[in-house]
């Protein structure tokens, strides 16, 4: 690793951005787990459900019985509380950083890409101290205040967020985003009785903005928050944007945590006139935490570059895979593609006793209305429920049971169409890591 | 950055103008959903209550003392009247919980539940202390159970049957707990929830679109199974079991179901005949402009489909009883049609009227 690398990462920004993103992030953090918790999700997303998809390689993860969730989702709130205030900051973000990517591993039925960047955001809080300045743990004498951190530290939350930005833009490059304004034609014509702009959506001009006002700001926006002389405006973008995308889409937490985030683009001079309110004088002790000299650092910039290098490629697995894959979906989650698509789909499974001969059609009960809306269209779910639907036949005196998924679907607006072959043994089929699914029927 | 910003703003434009197809026109397509809810509440939901209310309540001013044989033919016919009538009320009667019927518990689970359990009947009859509320009770009451009560011997007999007070005590408390849940869920819509319906807009989970679609395709799906998937042994591996049919002592199943289906189109259509303004979801996919999967248009499509498929259900030999077994592969077309409508209202329909299933966050940007 050269010195001047190194160096570069290590030199000493102020910490104050730091110590406001800490203060935003757990903030939203706190909230929408106590949301997540009032709105009864926990028991209705995790405990009542008797099958939860599971993700590729996650099969082992499983909620806990009885109250040992609602442990978990208060040690949540407790941790993202004091990530907010600084108590115990180190500890809480490592809780916080656990217990969120444990519940998001729970069930694939919920995958958001906000969620799975709070568990990146997260993660990173872990290593940096964004507790050395307005926190309780300075204020209890359990750490020294510093005014500063090595650069690192704010560069590797703006790298991600600039992250999310241009590829969200780089997935709207495609011909129904752009030239067919799909799907955001099919959802704001539903939207017609929207307050104040609903009369703008009868019109598929309006729809055609929305999508190149979208793409142009999401491949642009990280740009226009670097430069100083674009920033103010920028944010304001920010806020109009996401602000507007909550009032007419239910997406949940994901704008406050992207208007908090973003905060972090603003320089150190501009979050130390907020932070030196609080504690004033400290500039000038002119204390770096996190330093580090020797080796450590090059640990540090190996996992940087580790990270980045994965952040980079991971999204780009889709191209090994033939065909749409924003209709196979393989390769298709962790790639920051929101709201790219709209489908729905129906799915009933053929279930034949090769022994007897005899033939039916499984219904399923035991999975929950949402469960069974992303099942219809997601292949791998639907190869995991065959396997799920061959044991439960073969606990019940059918061992051996062949399973045939008949699996209809629409996407963007178009018609439904068959997605899985009806004639393969999806009992015998084995899901893998970049393992093509050739019962997938092309668009 | 200030130029490429120019460009790519120049770039987007004229990329624009080219991409949208000229030849369309302007309009997304739009739909009047206040007029769809109106139709719905005022043409579907309103008078299927306040006809299933008047046919029970009916039914159970005629559960008097000492009936003879003609009073129950009498009960048999009202019997037939209210359960036909039901099957128009069904739809708002499963568990996602459409408005006061639910609420009054007038559902399906509640009046509807077979096959019925008959060794329970005889021993809530027996015992003379039974709560209909209970859960174990639900397969022991409801039409299922009235039927098992009035059909299950010739009408001279029931008549002697019906001697025991305490077996006319249990029917009583049956036809009174369907007439009093009806009329409950009528009184709620007419008194206050219809326009409480009709103002809820949106798509989003818990409007009244949002209910009413998932709340009726549920009913359909359950419709097919249960009606005529069941007999036929499509969840069983294909083992034949008639005594799973509807009605099985009155033997009046394809009756019901051919109500149930018809009903079903109805809630699609949107219109009663001769009432041609009524705006319902058929007219909605037509004003949206949807394609359907086979080239036509999606409102088309789907209600050629209720159509075949009530003829398919029209070909069943009557009674369904029986022609589980001696015409199965007729029975077994007939569940195929029916089959055919759910991926048209569960992917195409859904879809294009973007109605969430459950409150849930979706991917935002």
């Amino acid at each position: 690793m050269p010195a001047r690398v190194l160096n570069w990462l290590w030199a000493p920004v102020g910490i104050a951005p730091l110590v406001t993103l800490r203060v935003a992030l757990g903030a939203v953090f706190f909230v929408a787990t106590l949301r997540f918790w009032a709105n009864g999700w926990i028991a209705q997303q995790y405990l009542d459900p008797a099958f939860h998809f599971t993700y590729f390689g996650f099969g082992w993860v499983a909620p806990l019985p009885g109250l040992g969730l609602y442990v978990v989702y208060a040690s949540m709130a407790a941790a993202a509380f004091g990530i907010t205030v600084g108590l115990l900051y180190r500890a809480s973000a490592v809780v916080f950083w656990l217990t969120f990517t444990y519940t998001e591993l729970l069930d694939v039925t919920y995958y958001l890409n906000h969620y799975y960047l709070v568990s990146l955001l997260s993660f990173w809080l872990i290593w940096v101290p964004a507790h050395r300045r307005a926190s309780l743990d300075v204020r209890l004498g359990w750490v020294e205040a510093a005014t500063h951190v090595p650069r690192w530290c704010v560069g590797i939350f703006r790298v991600q967020v600039a992250i999310v930005y241009v590829y969200a833009g780089l997935a709207k490059l495609t011909g129904d985003w752009l030239f067919r304004a799909q799907p955001l034609r099919t959802w704001l014509a539903t939207k017609t009785d929207v307050w104040l702009l609903g009369p703008l959506f009868k019109w598929k001009a309006t729809a055609y903005a929305f999508s190149w006002f979208g793409a142009v700001y999401d491949l642009f926006i990280a740009l226009a928050l670097l430069w100083r002389r674009t920033r103010p405006w920028a944010y304001a973008a920010v806020v109009v944007f996401h602000v507007l995308t909550w009032w007419l889409f239910p997406i949940g937490m994901f704008p406050w945590v992207m208007i908090a985030a973003t905060l972090v683009f603003f320089p150190a001079a501009w979050h130390a006139r907020l932070w030196d309110r609080f504690d004033p004088g400290l500039e000038n002790k002119a204390q770096v935490a996190g330093h580090r000299t020797g080796p450590g650092r090059a640990w540090v910039a190996l996992l940087l570059g580790l990270y980045l290098v994965w952040q980079l490629l991971w999204p780009w697995r889709w191209v090994v895979f033939p065909g749409d894959f924003h209709w196979h979906e393989q390769g298709y989650r962790f790639g920051w593609r929101v709201m790219l698509v709209e489908k729905a789909g129906y799915v009933r499974f053929r279930i034949l006793d090769p022994a007897s001969g005899n033939a039916g059609y499984h219904e399923i009960t035991d999975l929950t209305l949402a469960q069974q809306k992303q099942l219809a269209f997601q292949p791998d779910l639907i190869l995991q429920y065959a396997h799920h639907l061959a044991a439960y036949y073969g606990e019940r005196g059918y061992p051996g049971v062949h399973v045939y998924a008949e699996a209809a679907a629409t996407y963007n607006g178009r018609p439904s169409k068959a997605l899985t072959n009806p004639n393969i043994n999806l009992a015998a089929e084995e899901d893998g890591f970049f393992r093509p699914k050739p019962w997938i029927l092309p668009r | 950055m200030k130029t490429l910003h120019l460009q790519l703003w120049t770039l987007a434009i004229v990329l624009l103008l080219a991409g949208c197809d000229s030849s369309d026109d302007d309009d997304t397509g739009n739909y009047d959903s206040t007029a769809l809810l109106t139709t719905t509440a005022d043409v579907l939901i309103v008078p299927a209550y306040e006809d299933f209310t008047g046919r029970t309540q009916q039914f159970n001013n005629a559960v008097t003392t000492a009936p003879t044989a003609a009073d129950v033919d009498n009960l048999r016919g009202l019997l037939i009247s209210a359960w036909s009538s039901w099957q128009a009320v069904s739809p708002w009667g499963t568990e996602v919980g459409v408005g006061p019927g639910f609420t009054a518990g007038l559902t399906k689970g509640q009046v509807n539940v077979f096959p019925t359990d008959t060794a329970q009947i005889e021993a809530n009859i027996a015992s003379g202390s039974f709560n209909l509320e209970a859960a174990n009770a639900l397969d022991a009451k409801g039409f299922p159970a009235l039927d098992y009560l009035l059909n299950n011997a010739t009408s001279g007999e029931v008549a002697t049957q019906l001697a025991d007070t305490s077996r006319l005590n249990y029917l009583k408390a049956l036809t009174q707990d369907i007439a009093t849940k009806a009329s409950a869920a009528f009184t709620g819509w007419t008194g206050g929830y219809r326009d409480e319906f009709i103002a809820n807009t949106g798509n989003a989970a818990g409007t009244s679109l949002a209910l009413m679609l998932n709340s009726w395709i549920m009913d359909y799906e359950d419709a097919r199974r249960f009606k005529v998937g069941d007999p036929i042994g499509v969840r069983f591996l294909g083992a034949l079991n008639p005594g799973l049919v509807e009605v099985r002592f009155g033997k009046y199943s394809r009756l019901l179901a051919l109500a149930a289906f018809r009903a079903h189109r109805k809630i699609f259509a949107g219109e009663d005949p001769g009432s041609p303004n009524n705006y319902g979801l058929h007219e909605v996919l037509l004003d949206l402009g949807t394609p359907g999967p086979n080239g036509g248009l999606l409102g088309d499509e789907i209600l050629a489909q209720f159509d075949a498929a009530i003829a398919a259900v029209e070909s069943i030999p009557d009674p369904l009883y029986n022609a589980v077994t001696n015409s199965t592969p007729v029975v077994q077309a007939a569940y195929d049609e029916l089959q055919r409508l759910i991926p048209l209202l569960k992917a195409d329909l859904t879809s294009t009227l973007g109605v969430q299933v459950s409150y849930q966050d979706m991917d935002g940007d």
